[in-house]
Formats: C-alpha cells, sequence, structure tokens
C-alpha cells in the first residue's frame, strides 16, 4: 500500500543532493520522505472528497439525524430584539409533600435540559412520558422521597430592545395531574 | 504499481506535483506520534467528562431514545449498560495502546479502526437522545484517519505523504465545523444572525456570572456576534495560511473558545484538541530534547539567543554585595 523510497520523489524540493538515502549527519539536508503508491492516494482523495462534500450538504440541506454529517447548527437561530427567551424546567412534589426544582442534569435525572427541551413538544402531547423522569430520578436518588406530581415548566425572559424586560413561568404541562404549577417558593 | 511513469505525468507534470504536494505534504512522523498522544488520550477523557451521560442514557428507559440514522442503518443496539461497559473498556485499552506509538503496521491499524469504530459508536449514543452537537466532527474525523498513517514513532524526523494527508483531513475537519457554522447560521437565522439577541439568549439561560456581566448594554453582545462570525468565515485562510500567520490563527480561536468557556461554560474541547493538527508538535519535542541534553551547550550557542553576550559574567561582582 504504502512505498517507502528515501529519495523523496518530491519535484519542488529544490535540492539537486536528495538523489538516494541520506547520511544523517547532514542535518540540513531535508529528512527521507514515504510515498504513496498511486491506489493509496487515489483512495484517500476520493475519501477526502466524499467526506467533504458529505458535511457541506450537511450544513447546506441537512438534517440533524445525519450526524455526524448533519448541519452545524449550535446557536445557528436567531434570537430578536424583542423576542422571549425561554429555559424549561422541572418543578415536581415530593412524597412528603415538599414542593421543589429538579435540576434536569445527567446526574438528577440521566438527561440533559437541552434533551428534554428537544422533545418538549412529545412530553406536552404525551404527559406520561413525565412518569419516566420520575423514575429515572427514584433510581438516581435511592432513599429520598419519591417524586409524586411533576410539572415541565418555562421561565419566560422577555426581550425589548436587546435588554430583560420581565420574567415569567409557564407551566407546559403537569403528571399525573394536568394542572399549573404552584409557585415555587423562594 | 506497474504502470509506466512516462504516460502519467504527460501534461502538466509541474502542476500535478503541486496539487499532489498540498494534498499530501510530507509530515514527520514525530508530528504524528505527539498528536496521537494528544488525541487518544483525548478520546478517554471525553468518555469521562465530555459524552459522560451514555451511562445514564442506558440505564434510563428506552422511551427517549432518538436514534440518530447512522444507528439505525449500522442496525445498532438501543444501548445497554453492559454493551457501553464493555465498550468503553474496549475504546480505553485501545487509546493507550494506540497513543504509546510502539504498536506494529497491522496491528496499530486495526486497533485504531477499532478504537474509531467504538468512540463513534459511543458519541452518536450520546446524540441519540434528541439533542444533536457538532463539536464532535472534527475528533471524530481524527479517530478514523490517524490509522491509516501506519507506523509514526516519536523523535522520527522521516516524513510521510500518508501523515500529510491525514492531517490535512483533521485540517479540514477543523475549518468545516467553522465555516459551516457560519453557513447554518445564515440558513436558520437568516443573513440578519449577527444583529439578534442569540448570545443573550445562551447567557441567560446558562450564563456564568461573568456572562451576565456582557449582557447589558447589549450592543457588546451583537458585536461578538459579528466577530464570531467573521472569524468562522475567516477559517478556510487556515488550510492556505503557513508558519506563523496560521499558528497565531490557532492561538485566536483557542483564546475564542476560553472566552465561550468562561461565559457560558461551553468549551468545545473536541475541536480545541484537533486544532494541534496546525502545529508542528515535533519542534517542542525536539526543543525539550534540546534543552534537556545539553543545558550547559545552551549558553554557548551562536545567534541572537546567546545570552552570554548580554549578561555580565558572574565575576563582574554584583551578587556579592551582601557580605
Amino acid at each position: 500500500m504504502q512505498s517507502i523510497s528515501p529519495e523523496g520523489g518530491r519535484p519542488a524540493s529544490s535540492d539537486p543532493a536528495s538523489e538516494g538515502p541520506q547520511p544523517p549527519e547532514q542535518r540540513s539536508t531535508e529528512p527521507p520522505v514515504q510515498t504513496l503508491g498511486r491506489a493509496s492516494v487515489a483512495w484517500r482523495l476520493a475519501a477526502l472528497l466524499l467526506g467533504t462534500v458529505l458535511v457541506v450538504r450537511g450544513s447546506v440541506i441537512g438534517n440533524d439525524v445525519e450526524w455526524p454529517f448533519g448541519p452545524m447548527s449550535q446557536f445557528a437561530f436567531r434570537v430578536g430584539q424583542n423576542d422571549a427567551i425561554r429555559a424549561t424546567f422541572l418543578q415536581a412534589r415530593t412524597a412528603d409533600g415538599e414542593v421543589k426544582l429538579v435540576p434536569i442534569t445527567v446526574s438528577d435525572l440521566g438527561l440533559a435540559r437541552a434533551e428534554i427541551e428537544g422533545q418538549q413538544p412529545s412530553i406536552i402531547r404525551n404527559p406520561s412520558m413525565l412518569a419516566d423522569l420520575a423514575a429515572s430520578y427514584a433510581r438516581l436518588h435511592p432513599g429520598q422521597p419519591k417524586l409524586t406530581q411533576l410539572w415541565l415548566n418555562e421561565r419566560v425572559t422577555v426581550l425589548r430592545n436587546g435588554r430583560a424586560a420581565g420574567e415569567r413561568v409557564d407551566t407546559l404541562v403537569g403528571w399525573p395531574a394536568n394542572d399549573t404549577a404552584p409557585e415555587l417558593p423562594r | 504499481m506497474t504502470a509506466t511513469s512516462q504516460a502519467a505525468p504527460s501534461l502538466r507534470p509541474a502542476r500535478t506535483a503541486r496539487i499532489r504536494a498540498w494534498f499530501f505534504e510530507p509530515a514527520p512522523q514525530s508530528r504524528i506520534a505527539l498528536l496521537r498522544v494528544a488525541i487518544y488520550l483525548f478520546v478517554i477523557d471525553d468518555l469521562f467528562f465530555v459524552v459522560n451521560d451514555v451511562f445514564a442514557h442506558a440505564d434510563s428507559s428506552a422511551v427517549l431514545y432518538r436514534p440518530i440514522r447512522l444507528r439505525e442503518w449500522l442496525n445498532l443496539p438501543v444501548p445497554q449498560h453492559d454493551y457501553v461497559h464493555v465498550m468503553r473498556w474496549v475504546i480505553i485499552i485501545g487509546c493507550l495502546l494506540c497513543a504509546s506509538g510502539r504498536l506494529p503496521r497491522r496491528l496499530g491499524v486495526l486497533v485504531g479502526f477499532v478504537v474509531a469504530a467504538g468512540f463513534t459508536d459511543w458519541v452518536s449514543i450520546g446524540m441519540s437522545y434528541s439533542k444533536i452537537d457538532h463539536d464532535h466532527f472534527a475528533l471524530i474525523v481524527a479517530v478514523w484517519v490517524l490509522p491509516t498513517i501506519g507506523v509514526a514513532r516519536f523523535g522520527n524526523r522521516t516524513r510521510s505523504e500518508a501523515a500529510g494527508w491525514a492531517l490535512l483531513c483533521i485540517q479540514v475537519a477543523c475549518v468545516a465545523v467553522y465555516f459551516l457554522s457560519a453557513i447554518s447560521k445564515f440558513r436558520y437565522g437568516g443573513l440578519n444572525w449577527p444583529t439578534g439577541s442569540t448570545f443573550a439568549w445562551a447567557i441567560t439561560r446558562r450564563g456564568t456570572s461573568l456572562g451576565d456581566l456582557l449582557l447589558n448594554p447589549p450592543w457588546i453582545l451583537t458585536a461578538s456576534q459579528f466577530l464570531i462570525i467573521t472569524l468562522e468565515l475567516a477559517t478556510p485562510l487556515l488550510l492556505v495560511l503557513r508558519r506563523w500567520p496560521r499558528y497565531l490563527f490557532v492561538i485566536g480561536l483557542w483564546a475564542f473558545h476560553l472566552s465561550t468557556y468562561l461565559t457560558l461554560t461551553i468549551h468545545f474541547l473536541p475541536l480545541v484538541i484537533c486544532l494541534l493538527a496546525f502545529l508542528p508538535l515535533e519542534s517542542v519535542l525536539a526543543w525539550i530534547r534540546q534543552r534537556s541534553a545539553r543545558p550547559s551547550a545552551a549558553r554557548s550557542r551562536p545567534g541572537r539567543f546567546n545570552r552570554s553576550s548580554v549578561r555580565p559574567e558572574p565575576s563582574s561582582g554584583s551578587p556579592q554585595r551582601s557580605g
């Protein structure tokens, strides 16, 4: 596959004395070069071309599920200067009646917040998916009171000309009771 | 290779040679050996600190599993605890072997591809719960192309075209991540993406206290958005720049990643590591060796770093004042 030719075969190397292996003492001369055979050159060029086409295609017309050749879409959306900024959070009532905020992290629920946000529409259509989060929580917090009621909420920050101009909390969905979450104790 | 070399370079031999020299610019084995250490040790780190949610995903129920298309095509299983546990050990051992630079050629290629397949599987699990990141693209490319180089020993100055191609692939992958990020911003956000409040959105949702300082007045973040998109659009220059302009560009990108880490705790480390493919790593090794091998000779070297010609000899008296 790979042929070793100490003479280098680099026409552009501009070293007239580069015929044959060089003595190691000659520090000023270029070290030997391992060149590639024609087949090795061909498949490498083809692979590089194919990969480049695929990745460019991904960002121009592709879709996330085509990872690793999906679009480079992190932070690619635009938020207007008067839009609302939404951040999802989980609120729960425990078996002993405490209402609290449950951080949506891998260590607390086995998932990151962006992953819950990515599935938010399905969770709203199908609130029992929250039961799954309660089960994950119970598994990751043995010995702590179980979560008996969950609410998926959004903290909404309203922008005016790019500045925060107010904040409110919306309940998106609750399980098993699909009601509005009580205000969290500050 | 049985073809005679008479027919092929008939038309424009100088031009084909130039094209070949760009795609296969020979790179020293030593650089590859060092890059492998960095990449493979980082992959191990990645398993524990970057895409570290695979166990949690495998353990939580499969309801939230949304496999990316690659996993469906290859019929990869819904991740289970034992499966990912074994895979992690395979990747760790493979990475240590590849980083050692001591594997013989065929075994090295085999182990390298096992690591590449395993790591791709691992990261693709992390991307199969509806949040898909692009920070791993260059690293995934790196683990697939590094095995194709074959043996690369530390300190060996022999240069190889295979190494040059592999480095080019990693470099192109890095540039693709930046440049195509800008293209995606125009695609999804519109041409007026830079005038929006996307950074304010990010900082409001997950900013650090340092990031919060940048929220007001809003023009600070608008200016940063223009700066970032300009930087991203300029990255193809990395492929044509050489020496210090190229190194300084890489340092600039590292500074950008440091700033997003300090303001948003988003680090893009898998890409940060791959930027090493633009740097002459072997000269660091050569420099260290020179330093440690002949500490006394370093003083008498000729040239502008000859310190003995600048500094007065100790015998000239100033340190003896304390008596």
